[in-house]
């Protein structure tokens, strides 16, 4: 039997290699799509934590504390206490360019973080306080190597460090903007103070021992004397970061389910690419007298054998192409795990997929004779027929209800997006034979040629079906890309003629910063996350306090302006919210919610509804005094609006502040640094969209090539009767151009309805957009697919392949 | 006709002659490792520093003088021991464990302007040198690596750079030509060191022994250099109201938490040098400076830099004893900084002290100075103190070097006596005279005054005179100085018996000076010890003084000497004069 199955896999070589590409490229798309919300939430994480490394607890100085500290007694010798420490983090400048110094006590460098050293000694940290770590990015930056003097300026003091080790983006690193210096506080201390000491440190880690109630030491810590005016929080938080990490991933999760099932599908529609051959060869099978189980077992084993060869290719396609693109475009340093179980999920969708639609003709032809079969293959043309207004009717009344229950939406979307692709996945094959049947009124011969095999064969309405649903799921992608990216990044250009000086005390007087020339407007600014809560939901915020915050921004008033500004100014006790929360949770002005500052926890009420891009929407807005008032958190930064040359008044600032310590920096830049972690993420995605769509091009080829194998017969037949070479190819050309012209058009349709379900799908996910649609960018993926799809007869030399045989 | 043979040899000799040139070619354009580069670097920055230090203190001199050009000096002698020396200090930089670029940088600096000039009058500013390793970035860690190794290499090579010395200064004598003046510089200098020879180079059994202690002490010295070092960097010694409010930095507008926190730390860097200067430590440490002190204390070695490392070392030597006392009262004035509203008193002194006349800031450094003794003891108790104060009493008795810190807190605490109650007739009156007489006083008085800082003048224009660069009446003028007389010394040799005259002084006279120093050490730490009563004593004088001054508001305007009576009548009951003076005299103020 396995004899017999191998025979007929090894008959045709070039189908069989095709079939198993295409169950590896699917098997790898399913595994990426799995993957990939745990990879982000895994860069993420190590992102979020490159500064806290292995410990439990951060002890920080802020705004409102002093400025350093130390590790008390009580500290080191509090119960569940593993380790403790010190570390002193100060912003200097190196040629005019900040840059963070972090030092460590003598022998503690390496007790959160481990360093990957490129070259060099991290030991000779230990040697000699005045030597440094730096990044590889940094020394590239800043020409440096192993043995550099750099000479570090703030305020008036200087100090001299010397390069012993250059390391690789990991660890310490991960978080390299501003470029991180990691030293010994000895050293760093100098550009402290005009003391050169040890110990002394602007932020203390705390490890607990195993079993250790963590929130318990918090408590216990917030009440000892030395750090009651600290913030003492956990280091790392882990509810945010999942926050961070869905709402990056979520346009591309929501994609994914797409993928996946493009997946599914393209494997089914590949085993039953060769139905007609199989059903032939199983007529032949029971004319010389074998059983049906002898003949289900022939085709099971073939199937088996390519499902497994497939999946097992796929399975080192996924983790290879996976990890590759996630080391390229995130950290090449973050050792991502590989999860075993979604590899095995991924593979046995593949397996299953393979096995089970290899069955389907097998079930097919048991059930009736060659002719009674042949008259089935008629019907399921019908059964399409009839699938396809089904699909697209259901698909209208889901479209409708989704956007005019608005209760209903973000579940409908799911539905309105698995219905529009059956709709797609139905009508496109209607649409090819619908559309080629006028055309194929043509004079030329070519053309009448490939329309007649178009409404003839079943096997290009597969193919229109592959390719127009791949292109449509490739578009989705690129969409998820840009909408990330212009989620994420679109509200910056509002900052462009802002500044931020930070390390501020609350008591600064902004009038100062605006004697500055080119300084439009200064004011004292909290910038900082919170938790805001209600019975459903529980979000981390960015808060912009300040009475003057809708003077920064260019808000749009939900709630009147007139009901806003005064209550606002007056600093009365409310918040002010993005739509986004009304759309999602319900919140109006006038509901009560619980927002949570450095672990304080006060009931505030909603005074009007606001609406900008704004941070996703996740942002409240809040005067300074309220926050004072209820949180103990006074002003940590003064935000400046600039007009005209914002270099030039980043650079007045710093020198009318020189003798303050004060970190000024334009919003932009400061953003830059801050969306490092994230712009690896739109990479990610946007190589997941590159690659994903190379994957669904290359099975739509293998598909096609399946497919176009079976007919080879009728081509010989073709060039018997007189058809040229040439007309055979131009006629192969058309159909190619046909499916690509229908599927494109089509796609691009659906693409703006498929989009606007995904945003509202996004509303699972938390995050509430408005419609966006780049047209341009789903036009240029779907121009590229399908123009490589019409030029493959070309490309692929198919008139090589035209030989006169006999039929 | 050649055979295919010879034809195939002919070819592999022409490759394998070609393979050999390009391979010859190939080693000869090698570029060199980083670890040569590095090496390369260090070589020359090294070169420039030694061409900086000679080009420094002659402008004629140059780093890598010829033999032939050296005899054409009128100073050459001069000129080959200062460079010898010189060299092995170079040798000892190139192997350090200094960064590459920290020696290019000490080269730089030592080529600039502010370099050449330091280094012109060396002896002179000699104190700048630590200014110019800060500027240029030394570390403490640097700096007690390298007074450890440089010490090394004096008791390990010190003697192989005098033979070498002595060879290089006959061998230029050796030359045809040589001029009159370059010879006889030779011919002194070489006398010199051979003189020197005996005495300065070791035995083996002596360096053995020497190099044995020093490695013994390598920790509790370099922890000790590090601090002193790190302590006049921070500029801790030199004004701590400047090192907290003036510095600028991070910590621009300093909170009273703040100020509290950076004392804690440094006093918990106090805290470490004590634990690393115990009973052990201690002992192994003031063995090597003895013997540093002993080997190398008679200016014969003509190196500027060597000369400065002995005198710190002869300094630690001193007070070496007390350093764990010291650094237990540091504590404990520390602990008086973090006290509730004396922060914000000194920052309102720091604002008004430039513009206070000396009367005024003298009375507010004195209120400072009661509410630290007061501290103080708190801390210990009376026994407690005058223990201590008899132990070091006990180490110093019999070495008038180590009796300096008694001696001086003794003539602190008489200040009274010596400024106001100074009797023409009967010379100084001590509070105590059934403690101390007036007499023991005033050897107390020599000892610290004059004969301590004297006598190293004293050495130094010895070596001078031998050299030819200084007169007999220099000499003369100086061991006047020294007072030796007031220790009963009469040197039986007259001045022109020179060399006689001067070894009756360092032998003769100092074991007489020691005598006399041991005798007046029991009465100066039975005189502490009584003042440490009174101290503590309810009701007593001095106590209620120190109370009063300790309670006074700030002086914050200039007071005229009329407006400051009042004040200075009070001051003068309590011993506060003295140890203010004391205090401003350790810290360099």
């Amino acid at each position: 039997m396995l004899k017999l199955a191998l025979r007929n896999i090894l008959s045709k070589p070039f189908r069989a290699a095709a079939t198993v590409l295409a169950v590896a490229v699917s098997v790898a798309m399913i595994f990426a799509m799995l993957s990939f919300g745990g990879a982000v939430y895994e860069y993420i994480y190590s992102t979020e934590t490159c500064v806290s490394g292995n410990s439990d607890i951060v002890i920080a100085t802020n705004s409102s504390s002093d400025r350093i500290t130390q590790v008390t007694e009580p500290l080191k010798n509090a119960s569940g206490v593993e380790f403790v420490c010190p570390s002193l983090t100060l912003y200097a400048l190196l040629d005019g360019e900040y840059v963070q110094i972090r030092g460590f006590d003598k022998g503690e460098s390496q007790l959160l973080q481990k360093f990957d050293i490129l070259r060099g000694d991290a030991d000779e940290l230990d040697v000699n306080s005045d030597n440094i770590v730096i990044s590889a990015d940094a020394a590239e930056r800043f020409g440096l190597d192993v043995g550099a003097r750099i000479e570090l300026k703030l305020d008036r003091q200087t100090a001299y460090f010397y390069v012993c080790a250059v390391a690789d983006k990991s660890g310490y690193f991960l978080g390299d903007a501003p470029f991180l210096f990691v030293g010994r506080i000895e050293g760093i201390s100098h550009l402290l103070a005009n003391v050169t000491t040890r110990r002394i440190c602007n932020e203390i880690y705390v490890k607990a021992a195993d079993g250790t109630d963590i929130d318990g030491l918090v408590k216990a810590i917030s009440e000892m004397d030395a750090y009651s005016s600290m913030l003492v929080r956990r280091s790392g938080d882990g509810g945010y970061i999942k926050e961070q990490a869905n709402s990056l991933s979520a346009p591309v999760v929501l994609a994914g389910a797409a993928v996946f099932m493009l997946g599914i599908a393209v494997i089914v529609l590949l085993f039953m690419m060769s139905e007609k051959e199989k059903i032939s060869l199983i007529s032949k099978y029971a004319v010389i007298g074998a059983t049906r189980k002898q003949i289900a077992a022939i085709f099971i084993a073939e199937s088996a054998t390519l499902a497994l060869l497939g999946s097992l290719i796929g399975c080192g396609l996924a983790v290879g192409v996976f990890v590759g693109i996630l080391k390229a475009t995130l950290s090449p340093s973050i050792a991502f795990g590989i999860s075993a179980w979604r590899l095995i999920v991924a593979a046995l969708v593949g397996f299953i997929s393979a096995v089970g639609s290899s069955l389907l003709p097998i079930l097919r032809s048991f059930r009736g004779t060659i002719r009674q079969n042949q008259i089935d293959a008629g019907k399921r043309t019908r059964v399409l027929k009839i699938l396809f207004p089904i699909f697209a009717a259901l698909t209208v009344i889901s479209v409708i209800v989704e956007f005019t229950v608005s209760s209903a939406t973000a579940a409908m979307s799911v539905v309105s997006l698995a219905l529009t692709f059956a709709t797609l996945g139905t009508g496109l094959p209607c649409a090819l034979k619908a559309s080629a049947k006028p055309v194929g009124k043509v004079a030329s011969p070519a053309v009448r040629t490939a329309c007649v095999n178009i409404v003839r064969d079943g096997r290009f309405a597969r193919f229109a079906a592959i390719l127009g649903v791949g292109m449509t799921v490739a578009m989705l992608l690129f969409m998820a890309w840009s909408m990330t990216t212009g989620i994420f990044t679109d509200y910056l250009a509002d900052f462009e003629n802002m500044v931020f000086v930070t390390n501020v005390q609350s008591t600064v007087d902004t009038s100062d910063f605006e004697t500055v020339n080119g300084v439009e407007f200064a004011t004292k600014i909290v910038w900082k996350q919170g938790e805001l809560a209600n019975g459903d939901f529980n979000k981390t915020m960015n808060i912009l306090g300040s009475k003057n915050a809708l003077n920064l921004v260019d808000f749009e008033f939900i709630t009147p302006k007139e009901e806003v500004l005064p209550s606002l100014s007056e600093d009365k006790p409310y918040i002010f919210v993005d739509i986004a929360l009304k759309e999602l949770y319900g919140v109006d002005k006038g509901d009560t919610l619980v927002l949570t500052i450095d672990g304080k926890s006060r009931e505030l009420t909603v005074g009007g509804l606001l609406k900008h891009r704004l941070f996703s929407g996740n942002y409240i807005v809040m005067s300074e005094k309220v926050i004072r008032d209820s949180f103990a958190v006074g002003a940590d930064t003064v935000a400046v609006t600039v007009h005209g040359d914002v270099a030039g008044a980043v650079s007045a600032l710093r020198e009318k502040f020189a003798d303050k310590n004060y970190y000024v920096v334009d919003v932009l830049t400061a953003y830059k640094w801050d969306m490092q972690s994230t712009n690896a993420v739109f990479d990610l995605i946007g190589t997941l969209a590159v690659v994903v769509t190379l994957f669904i091009f290359a099975v739509t080829v293998a598909a096609t090539l399946i497919g176009r194998g079976s007919a080879r017969r009728q081509r010989n037949a073709l060039l018997n009767a007189g058809m040229s070479k040439r007309a055979l190819l131009r006629s192969e050309i058309f159909e190619h151009s046909l499916i690509a012209a229908l599927s494109f058009v089509i796609s691009f349709a659906a693409s703006a309805l498929l989009t606007a379900c995904l945003i509202h799908a996004l509303r699972l996910f938390g995050l509430y957009f408005e419609f966006m649609y780049e047209a341009w960018v789903a036009a240029v993926v779907g121009l590229a697919m399908g123009g490589a799809y019409a030029l493959m007869p070309v490309a692929l030399n198919y008139k090589k392949g035209y030989t006169i045989k006999k039929a | 006709m050649k055979s295919a043979f010879q034809k195939i040899a002919s070819a592999l000799l022409a490759v394998l002659v070609v393979v050999a040139c390009a391979g010859a070619l190939f080693a000869c354009h090698k570029k060199p490792s980083a670890a040569e580069r590095d090496r390369q670097e260090r070589v020359q920055s090294v070169a420039t520093v030694k061409h900086a230090f000679l080009n420094g203190i002659k402008s004629e001199w140059q780093g890598s003088f010829e033999n032939g050009q050296i005899a054409a000096l009128d100073d050459a002698g001069e000129y080959v021991v200062t460079a010898g020396w010189t060299q092995l200090v170079c040798d000892t930089l190139l192997e350090s464990d200094l960064q590459t670029a920290k020696l290019k940088a000490l080269a730089t600096a030592m080529s600039s302007e502010d370099g050449q000039s330091l280094i012109k009058n060396f002896s002179a500013n000699a104190e700048l040198l630590i200014t110019l390793v800060r500027q240029v970035g030394f570390t403490p860690t640097d700096i007690s690596n390298l007074v450890y190794e440089l010490m090394y290499a004096l008791v390990d090579k010190g003697g192989s750079t005098i033979d070498a010395m002595i060879a290089r200064m006959n061998e230029i004598r050796g030359i045809a030509g040589i001029g009159v003046k370059p010879y006889s510089n030779l011919g002194i200098y070489i006398g010199n060191l051979n003189s020197a020879k005996s005495t300065y180079i070791p035995s083996a059994s002596e360096r053995e022994q020497m190099l044995t202690a020093f490695t013994n002490a390598k920790q509790p010295l370099n922890e000790l250099t590090a601090f002193a070092y790190n302590t006049s960097v921070t500029g801790i010694s030199d004004n701590m109201l400047d090192a907290l409010f003036g510095g600028g930095g991070a910590l621009e507008n300093i909170t009273d938490g703040e100020i509290a926190t950076l004392v804690d730390t440094l006093l918990l860097n106090i805290a470490d040098l004590k634990d690393a200067l115990d009973a052990p430590s201690l002992a192994k440490l003031n063995l090597a400076l003895d013997l540093i002190i002993k080997k190398f204390d008679d200016d014969t070695i003509n190196s500027a830099l060597y000369s400065q490392i002995v005198r710190y070392a002869k300094y630690a030597y001193s007070i070496v004893d007390v350093i764990p006392v010291i650094c237990d009262i540091v504590t404990a004035a520390g602990n008086v900084v973090k006290s509730d509203g004396f922060v914000a008193d000194m920052r309102e002194i720091a604002d008004i002290s430039e513009s206070l006349n000396e009367t005024s800031n003298g009375i507010n450094e004195s209120i400072i100075t009661a509410k630290i003794l007061l501290e103080v003891m708190n801390t210990y108790t009376q026994s407690e103190l005058k223990g201590i104060i008899s132990a070091a009493g006990d180490r110093s008795a019999n070495d008038f070097q180590k009796s300096v810190p008694l001696f001086a807190l003794d003539i602190a605490l008489n200040i009274k006596s010596v400024l106001y109650d100074f009797d023409e007739d009967t010379g100084l009156l001590a509070a105590h005279p059934d403690i101390i007489d007036n007499e023991s006083l005033g050897d107390i008085l020599s000892t610290v005054l004059f004969l301590n800082p004297y006598l190293e003048k004293l050495k130094q224009r010895y070596f001078d005179y031998t050299v030819g660069k200084a007169e007999l009446s220099d000499l003369l003028f100086i061991a006047n100085l020294c007072s030796f007389e007031s220790y009963d010394i009469r040197n039986p040799y007259s001045v022109q018996e020179t060399a006689l005259w001067y070894e009756y002084y360092m032998t003769e006279g100092l074991r007489k000076v020691n005598l006399v120093v041991a005798e007046c050490m029991a009465k100066a730490t039975a005189d502490i010890n009584e003042f440490i009563s009174e101290f503590y004593e309810d009701g007593g004088e001095i106590r209620n003084s120190l109370l009063t001054v300790a309670n006074w508001q700030f002086v914050k305007v200039s007071l005229s000497e009329q407006e400051a009576k009042p004040y200075t009548d009070e001051l003068i009951k309590s011993a506060l004069p003295g140890i203010v003076a004391l205090l401003g005299f350790v810290t360099g103020e």
